[in-house]
């Protein structure tokens, strides 16, 4: 593991490497007005919907608040060194997963420029067929800055079995935790290879993990060797990543975009 | 209906008793401006020379023993980072005087005023955990009902963000640490009852909750067999308990508080800073608004306006919306910008009428009357400490430097805008 202290990304560092940012224009606009009217009466969440489009179309889309880097380019750090606030909001998840037999694999700082911050750490289960991902961030939101934990359990399956509503063969399981507000956001990032369940964060670890294994007994899920089980997870973040760019939902960032973006901070 | 305190000043042994019938609320920011500016605030109505009837706030002054000793109640301070922060305050502008916040509540006051509380109509009680949950599943929020006692039940409070709560971390032998939440540690943990210990590993797994929500923390080292306590000053009780309850093991007060309780468990969680801990009491120390029946119904009324005012918005907005399209499509956008201003002030006029007579209905009716009796109001300013707010505030950034406390502009960023108590201060 490759150590190094913990600091924001300064605009120079940045500049050179990949970023990409949410292309928020990119939701389909039903989904966009639905989720807008959770905050704000129909007609401005139509409005506002409306005005990103015709932004869109003029080529005037907004400048995302921040970028992320690619798969792999997180600063990995030993479990004593990572920031404190992550650490502290996941005790509850490490001590069901230590009970369930999981093993961390991974401590992980997101590489971020603007103003977003994240951690993120990965575990496996003892019959090593399931990576347990832990992910953390801080961001500007509706009401001031906005901090987030959610909980993906995934597991790499032989593509014997198609899920009902997926038109290709499944090859990865997927049984997430995150909060019940963002949970009509993920249904735009459901990747159709992925037979993927989402439950509030309200949810018992311990029962959602059951879920997840109940799941599995649909398929053939993949041990992972411990040499590789890393690489393996590495290699999953990346095909999700190029499938949610293919789709439109992530672009690559220009450098004047990573330029500008660098500029802001998250407080 | 008041919120009365009475304040005991003791000057070359005698004692003097002045009331206000509404004191009680925000008590600290009558206190914290030092002696002298509370003597003249309170001598601006004739002092009583007994105790008389009951009240909910006391402050002792007694100026021979230079000691403040003081009780009152407010939601505020149950985090102990907060009531520390008020204390350096209030130590700074009462120098030479010893400070204390009841730690017994009315006993410690009765005894500093030289009074029997019984006398007073001051509740001195027995046992002081008594008040506490009596186990650690009554303490989660789950209640037994007909001898139903499922260890597996563990559908208890929720604690969300913001929710108060006391943090209760277990180490066992191997060192493995399990954090879990419950509204306040109840009686059988501060007792020693091996059970409350079931009744925790059954609840839900916590996480390391911030600061700013910790009321009060133990940890129970099994391997070393150590407990840690801190809490408010109220907790020197259920320390003593712990100490009572738990022979054989080393019971500590950790001085260090939460730090220290992060220090034994693993991260250093979510410290709170001075200024955020200062910036849930700023708002109360700069109002200089008197605080009783009429100013509660009057936030009240403001947040039930504010909510008519948005729903009376958007109706506008569906109204004028088939207009404003029908004169881009017709052409006509002269005339529908007419219709539209014709409907807005339409609408604000009907909306104002519409508030004047609920207004005028609300005052006639008996809790409009009764909240705008102003009768024995007397002749006392709302609060103490400077009246105009470009020099209370002055005052206080004076005061917080000489504490070496931030400024406050930098308190301020951390105060809550959305706090619904911004109406009533």
């Amino acid at each position: 593991m490759t150590e190094s202290p913990k600091q924001t990304v300064a605009p120079e560092v940045a500049v050179g490497r990949r970023y990409y940012a949410e292309v928020l224009d990119g939701l389909p606009f039903g989904m966009m007005v639905g989720l807008l009217r959770r905050t704000i009466p129909l007609p401005f969440a139509f409005g506002i919907t409306l005005s990103f489009r015709i932004r869109k179309w003029l080529g005037l889309s907004p400048l995302p608040a921040y970028g992320f880097g690619g798969v792999g380019c997180g600063t990995d750090l030993s479990r004593e060194k990572m920031p404190s606030r992550p650490m502290s909001r996941w005790a509850g998840w490490f001590e069901d997963l230590g009970d369930l037999g999981f093993t961390p694999l991974r401590f992980c700082v997101g590489d971020y420029i603007g103003a977003k911050e994240s951690a993120s750490t990965v575990w496996i289960d003892s019959s090593r067929n399931t990576f347990a991902c832990l992910e953390w961030f801080r961001m500007p939101g509706a009401s001031g800055i906005e901090e987030r934990s959610s909980l993906e359990f995934n597991s790499i399956v032989r593509k014997k079995s198609r899920a009902e509503t997926s038109p290709v063969p499944v090859t990865e399981v997927m049984t997430a935790m995150i909060r019940e507000s963002d949970m009509a956001l993920q249904d735009a990032f459901k990747l159709n290879y992925i037979d993927t369940v989402f439950f509030p964060d309200s949810e018992k670890l311990k029962s959602v993990y059951l879920q997840h294994h109940s799941r599995l007994a649909n398929y053939s899920a993949l041990v992972q060797p411990d040499e590789v089980a890393l690489q393996t997870y590495d290699r999953l973040s990346q095909g999700r990543l190029d499938c949610i760019i293919e789709l439109g939902l992530v672009r690559e960032l220009t450098p004047a975009e990573i330029r500008e973006i660098s500029k802001n901070r998250l407080e | 209906m008041s919120e009365p305190a009475v304040f005991v000043v003791i000057r070359d042994q005698q004692r003097r008793y002045f009331y206000d019938r509404w004191a009680n609320v925000f008590l600290y920011r009558n206190l914290i401006w030092g002696p002298d500016d509370l003597d003249e605030w309170l001598e601006t109505e004739e002092a009583y020379d007994e105790w008389d009837g009951e009240v909910c706030g006391v402050a002792v002054i007694d100026h021979d023993r230079r000691q403040l000793v003081w009780d009152g109640d407010p939601d505020e301070l149950n985090v102990p980072r907060v009531v520390n922060v008020l204390h350096e305050l209030m130590q700074t502008s009462w120098r030479g005087y010893e400070v204390q916040i009841a730690a017994r509540g009315a006993t410690d006051v009765a005894i500093v005023a030289g009074v029997h509380g019984g006398d007073v109509g001051l509740i001195e009680e027995a046992d002081p955990i008594a008040d506490r949950a009596e186990t650690v599943r009554e303490a989660a929020g789950i209640y037994d009902h007909d001898g139903d006692d499922d260890l597996d039940d563990v559908e208890g409070d929720e604690f969300d963000e913001d929710t108060p709560r006391a943090w209760v971390t277990l180490i066992n032998e191997e060192g493995v640490v399990r954090h879990r939440h419950l509204n306040e540690i109840s009686q059988d943990l501060l007792k020693g009852k091996k059970d409350a210990f079931h009744q925790l590993i059954a609840l839900n797994s916590g996480d390391v909750p911030a600061e700013a929500v910790v009321t009060e923390g133990i940890w129970f080292d099994f391997g070393r067999k150590e407990i840690g306590y801190w809490g408010c000053l109220s907790g020197r009780s259920a320390y003593a308990q712990l100490r009572r309850g738990w022979s054989g093991w080393k019971v500590d007060w950790a001085d260090g508080g939460y730090s220290d309780q992060c220090q034994v468990s693993g991260p250093s969680g979510i410290p709170m800073s001075d200024a955020e801990a200062l910036a849930s009491l700023t708002p109360q120390i700069l109002s200089t608004k008197r605080i009783d029946l009429e100013s509660v119904m009057g936030m009240l009324g403001g947040q039930v306006k504010k909510v008519a005012v948005r729903a009376t918005g958007c109706v506008t907005v569906v109204l004028c919306i088939p207009v404003l399209l029908f004169g881009l499509i017709a052409g006509k956008m002269q005339a529908a910008l007419i219709t539209i201003l014709i409907v807005v002030v339409a609408v604000a006029l009907v909306f104002k009428l519409i508030e004047r007579k609920f207004k005028r209905k609300f005052n006639e009716s008996p809790i409009g009357l009764h909240a705008k009796g102003k009768d024995d109001e007397g002749l006392r300013a709302p609060v103490a400490g400077p009246l105009d707010p470009a020099e209370r505030r002055d005052r206080l950034e004076r005061l917080l430097a000489a504490a070496g406390m931030p400024a406050l502009s930098e308190i301020e960023k951390h105060i809550d805008s959305d706090d619904a108590m911004k109406e009533l201060l």
